[in-house]
């Protein structure tokens, strides 16, 4: 295994007294595509905040690109892309604005952007396939085009690890396909990228590598090992199943339960004799 | 144009004039960054734990700006700092201590009974009572504040955006944020003479949302805000003299009125904007209806 670019062991942390993440380990080599998969609550966030220095309290070893994390204190060489939901999108910013936030470490003192500057955001913008919209408003986006502003944001910055919060939560089929493309197409470029996902069926598609979070690390390893009925019941708390494509190999996860709640009144009717 | 002149004679209205016009941009330049933070009554409710520190200060016989600036700059970090806690939001940090603040401003003053000093003014404002003096410690803020927004303009920008995320990417909140209060707490003491505690937060609020409604750029709302806040203080303390009408409340009423102009237009725009995106033309309608049609066609063969 190459060298690990995030080392994780023994941390156990969270916002207040309850502990969200207790115990966990967990090591990323360079150049590596992890999903943290698992349910809402289950400390995916938490955990990609740790590796950021954004969460308040923590216990155990986080580092990353060599440097030891602790609260308050970031590393650098990170990109991070936070969950859609989180961002205010009537706030008055332009596409630019926001992109250029990714680069601050790197700007002048004056409060207006220089022409470098402005060349880099047009460059990473085109690079994701949104050249041309740098003055428009964040809000007059769409979903897709939304994300890889906050994308452009992380990446302009010219990062070496890439963490992003549930990145194709609330886009359409083809914009998650978009994103996850274009994100595989950044790691074959070197970046090491760690993103939170609820999609098993994308992740088991197009991620070479997942780890299933609940609280700890319930198993990590390419989807198709991982991805199994006992694993992923322990890891979401309720039955699955995974079917596999003979021909191809791939998997699909599927929820256990033969019907839902109203399953009997989805049931074909009987046609009367 | 005597409209105009005829107040200038008196060296009173002079220097209001230029206290409001002052004034009136600080609080429209700072107006920008309260209400992107969605702590709009911080504002009213520091000018309240101010006027608590006003009579501390007095009592100690300490100068009121020191004083009362120091005492709002430590509200403004406590509101900060409480709002952060989990279970306790930036309105209820604000509710709770600013008033407690303003009570022990009341509390002390009905126990000292021997106050010669009028507080009328702190809650009211005197704007026609300000000398050059108050100008230059009101000019000598603006300046601060200014100079300070442009340095930090970066990064104050990113941490009312993104508060959580601005850090990891090496914005030091903590003194920003420090910072923030300070130049706040000083806006808020310098303005209290113009507009006074109960109605600086109509003065910091109304500039700031007015100039959103006429951009979606963050520079030019905050370029906005500063030239609406100036121009309401001038226009505001005209209204003051011809209608003979207290001047806060003239600059307060004027920035209103702008407000509720400027909201109609911005209302009448997007309307007529969505109206046009919406309008379809004559040839995508016979293309839809051919559409519909086709389906139809093939069911008949």
């Amino acid at each position: 295994m190459a060298e690990p670019i995030i080392h994780i062991a023994h941390l156990t942390g969270g916002y207040g007294d309850q502990p969200i993440l207790q115990g966990v380990s967990l090591e990323i080599p360079a150049g590596r595509f992890v999903g943290l998969v698992g349910p809402s609550g289950a400390g995916k966030t938490s955990l990609l905040k740790a590796m950021l220095g954004a969460l308040p309290h923590v216990r155990g070893e986080v580092e990353v690109l060599g440097s030891r994390v602790t609260p308050g204190h970031p590393p650098i060489g990170i990109g991070y892309v936070p969950q859609a939901e989180t961002v205010d999108w009537t706030f008055p910013v332009t596409v630019e604005q926001v992109v250029l936030m990714g680069r601050i470490r790197a700007m002048g003192r004056l409060p207006w952007a220089s022409k470098a500057d402005k060349q880099a955001v047009e460059e990473t913008l085109a690079r994701l396939g949104i050249g041309g919209l740098s003055q428009r408003h964040i809000r007059d986006l769409s979903g897709g085009q939304q994300q890889r502003v906050f994308l452009a944001r992380a990446l302009i910055g010219q990062p070496q690890v890439l963490l992003l919060d549930e990145p194709t939560a609330s886009v359409d089929v083809k914009t998650r396909d978009d994103i996850l493309h274009l994100l595989v197409d950044l790691n074959q470029q070197g970046v090491t990228i760690v993103m939170s996902t609820h999609e098993l069926n994308a992740v088991a598609a197009h991620l070479p590598w997942v780890a299933c979070i609940n609280g700890g690390v319930i198993a990590q390893g390419a989807p198709v090992d991982v991805f199994t009925p006992a694993i992923l019941s322990r890891t979401f708390g309720a039955p699955m199943r995974v079917l596999r494509d003979e021909q191809t190999g791939g998997i699909l996860i599927a929820e256990g339960h033969d019907h839902g709640p109203f399953g009997d009144r989805l049931a074909p009717t009987q046609a009367a004799d | 144009m005597q409209y105009l002149t005829e107040p200038l004679q008196y060296e009173f209205f002079r220097n209001g004039l230029i206290a409001a016009l002052i004034i009136g941009a600080l609080c429209g330049l700072m107006g920008v960054y309260i209400v992107l933070r969605k702590m709009s009554y911080i504002g009213h409710g520091l000018s309240h734990s101010v006027f608590g520190g006003a009579v501390v200060s007095y009592l100690m016989g300490i100068n009121f700006f020191i004083g009362a600036g120091l005492w709002g700059f430590l509200s403004a970090l406590l509101i900060n700092r409480a709002a952060r806690k989990r279970g306790i939001g930036a309105d209820a940090a604000i509710g709770i201590i600013t008033t407690a603040s303003f009570a022990l401003g009341v509390a002390l003053i009905s126990k000292t009974r021997s106050f010669s000093r009028d507080f009328e003014s702190a809650l009211f404002g005197n704007i026609l009572g300000v000398t050059p003096q108050d100008i230059m410690v009101m000019a000598a803020v603006a300046l601060v504040v200014l100079i300070a927004v442009l340095v930090f303009y970066k990064q104050l920008l990113f941490s009312t955006f993104d508060p959580e995320i601005a850090p990891i990417y090496g914005v030091h909140s903590t003194w920003v944020e420090t910072g923030f209060a300070l130049a706040l707490a000083a806006t808020i003491v310098a303005s209290l003479n113009v507009v006074g505690a109960t109605l600086i937060a109509a003065a910091i609020v109304i500039p700031s949302t007015t100039a959103r409604q006429l951009t979606d750029s963050f520079g030019r709302t905050m370029v906005l805000s500063t030239i609406i806040g100036a121009l309401c203080g001038v226009a505001g303390m005209y209204g003051s003299y011809w209608f003979d009408i207290a001047s806060g409340a003239a600059i307060v009423l004027f920035s209103a009125a702008v407000f509720v102009v400027v909201l109609t237009y911005a209302s009448t725009r997007d309307r007529l904007k969505r109206r046009r995106a919406m309008a379809v033309p004559s040839s995508a309608a016979v293309v839809t209806s051919e559409i519909i049609e086709a389906p139809a066609a093939g069911t008949a063969d």
